[in-house]
């Protein structure tokens, strides 16, 4: 019995290393359809009323970007109507029964050469569930409409640059707006370029 | 010694043969699958999946469906035209629906009609009802028992197994796949949107052909 | 039985051994006889079993026009219809595109349309709403279908042959584990000239 000690003393200490190696191969399927699905890893927070500094990386057609900017939560405010659809022309409509319409009020600050374009903002409830804007064609939620400033680059061919006339200034604010069900208490707002990572902002 | 060199290759030519003759011939429980997790209901009646809630609120057949643009025309069913009408919505997270389908009482599948202009894949948002028409184009002699199925996994690609699913039986009776195929009905297609949808009744103008 | 073996002279031991593999091949499906594959005439009227598809070739014309629907892209070619019953006698929906491929032909004097990149593609149109069609075919179902294809004026009509291609089903693809598809069978189930009834 010794013996076989004496011949496995490379090997032993080896094995759980080897597991682990086999383990952390097999994983790239957690990390591909599990972990870059949902917000699940919280880069930088605030409570409401207070501006967070925020770096965070994306990636566009020609690799990785980097960013920084500042964002704060000014309020979450229940309205009376609603635009459900941007693209149908008749304007807010009334609120339908049993539910709430929310703008919520972002105030930003970044160097106009940040690359912002593209983001989501979604609220968060006291039971923990998620809602995303209705408007399928709500414009962008973090640059202000017309002078978004420099866009990445989305398909080869592209140049990460600004669009004529449509450079962003150093300060704005932005209002997107929610629908949610009557009743629900949000407490959180979050910010997202490319998931999992997302900033987290309360709601007080 | 190349006799037991020989007998080992042959062994192991032989045991591979008698591999594949079982899996060809032998019928295989399909363990990888798992089926998907079906939530039945009926017309008028909601069914409550893990990530959505649906509720069919209408099923009605036609014989011409009419695009959005109304100076397109309109689409003559090879069978019947069944219309379905849901209402929909998620409930902790948005969910995106990637199509419907309807299966007979033989288990055999039928796909949604690109050409009727009416809704495929969608995207569900939570707790607020989106309201959805889907449109299928079914030969005639198939339509009694016919059920609806909505998941968030495609079904074609076997995406639905180990998931909530929902099926509706829409209560088409024997007498409805009599009357059915004779329906002269025509309606504007509508896709979905985040307000009760109608559907409306369009007359047809003869166009010269 | 080992001094039997050893006392046979090394051919027949060699004969043995290939006798062995080419059995071993059997359960691989080795021993199966090549299907026979032969080109039936076309003939108008008649259905063929493309695999997805009944397929039926009612009738070939050849015209100018045929607005408000398709008319030619390429200045003073004609146009061909081919009108086809199609009926899905699966279990599955199918691919009408599976139909507007399985046609084929030879001294057509086809023209590609515009937008197809110099390739030879049929426009798919439902005969009995005139809309363009390209849709999954419900199991069960039939519709009358229309390829037309835009042809060089100059074509001798009598030269044109047709071909329609049939299709055998593979469950799962070696190579990329897609299931259920339907690939190209080679020769053509039926070939030949048909009749092309002349319009203005």
């Amino acid at each position: 019995m010794s013996s076989w000690w004496r011949e496995n003393r490379w090997w032993l200490p080896a094995l759980p290393l080897a597991v682990a190696a086999m383990a952390t191969a097999s994983s790239y399927l957690l990390h591909d359809y599990w972990w870059i699905k949902e917000p699940r890893h919280e880069i930088s927070s605030a409570a409401q009323g207070h501006y967070v500094t925020v770096t965070d990386d994306y990636s566009d057609y020609l690799g990785t970007l980097t960013h920084t900017f500042q964002v704060r939560l000014a309020g979450v405010v229940e309205v009376d109507k609603v635009v459900l659809d941007s693209f149908e022309l008749d304007g807010p409509q009334p609120t339908p029964e049993g539910l709430q319409s929310l703008r919520v009020h972002l105030d930003w600050r970044a160097d106009p050469d940040q690359i912002l374009r593209g983001c989501e903002v979604a609220l968060v409830d006291s039971e923990g569930r998620r809602y995303e804007q209705v408007d399928r064609h709500a414009s962008d939620a973090c640059v202000p409409p017309g002078r978004g400033g420099p866009e990445p680059a989305a398909v080869e061919g592209d140049v990460r640059e600004v669009p004529d006339g449509e450079d962003r200034p150093p300060t704005w604010s932005t209002n997107p707006q929610f629908l949610v069900p009557q009743g629900v208490e949000i407490t959180q707002v979050l910010v997202w370029w490319e998931l999992p990572d997302y900033v987290r902002l309360d709601v007080s | 010694m190349i006799g037991a060199r020989v007998f080992g290759a042959l062994a192991v030519v032989a045991t591979v043969a008698a591999a594949q003759l079982v899996t060809a011939r032998v019928p295989v429980v399909d363990l990888g699958g798992g089926g998907p997790f079906v939530r039945s209901g009926e017309l008028g009646e909601p069914v409550h999946l893990s990530y959505a809630d649906v509720e069919v609120t209408d099923v009605r057949p036609a014989q011409y469906l009419g695009p959005p643009d109304s100076t397109a025309l309109a689409r003559l069913a090879g069978g019947v035209w069944v219309v379905v009408s849901v209402r929909l919505s998620a409930t902790t997270k948005p969910v995106s629906i990637p199509n419907a389908w309807l299966v007979d009482p033989e288990g055999r599948e039928y796909l949604t009609s690109t050409r009727s202009s009416c809704a495929t894949n969608l995207r569900v948002s939570t707790g607020v009802p989106t309201y959805a028409v889907f449109c299928f184009d079914v030969p005639p002699d198939r339509l009694e028992g016919m059920h609806f199925r909505i998941a968030r996994g495609a079904f074609e690609t076997d995406q639905t197994n180990n998931d909530d699913l929902a099926d509706v039986d829409l209560g088409v009776s024997a007498k409805d796949a009599e009357t059915w195929p004779a329906t002269t009905k025509a309606y504007r297609s509508v896709d979905y949107a985040l307000e009760p949808l109608e559907l409306t009744e369009i007359t047809l103008t003869e166009t010269g052909s | 039985m080992r001094d039997f073996v050893a006392n046979r002279s090394n051919p027949q031991k060699l004969g043995v051994l290939g006798a062995l593999v080419v059995l071993l091949t059997a359960p691989f499906g080795g021993l199966e006889s090549v299907a026979d594959e032969k080109t039936e005439p076309l003939r108008l009227g008649q259905q063929v079993d493309i695999g997805p598809f009944y397929v039926t070739l009612d009738k070939v014309t050849q015209l100018s026009d045929l607005e408000p629907a398709v008319s030619p892209d390429v200045e003073g070619a004609k146009l061909v219809v081919l009108k086809m019953e199609v009926t899905n006698h699966t279990d599955r929906a199918e691919s009408s595109t599976l139909v507007r491929d399985a046609v084929g032909g030879e001294h057509t004097g086809f023209v590609p349309w515009a937008t197809d990149r110099g390739e030879i593609v049929p426009q798919v149109f439902d005969v009995d709403d005139a809309t363009s069609f390209n849709e999954f075919i419900n199991p069960g179902q039939t519709y009358t279908l229309a390829l037309v294809l835009q042809q060089e004026p100059e074509t001798d009509l009598d030269r044109v042959t047709f071909a329609i291609y049939g299709y055998f089903f593979r469950e799962i693809d070696p190579g990329t584990l897609a299931p259920n598809t339907w690939v190209a069978d080679d020769p053509p189930l039926v070939a030949g000239h048909v009749p092309i009834e002349v319009k203005p």
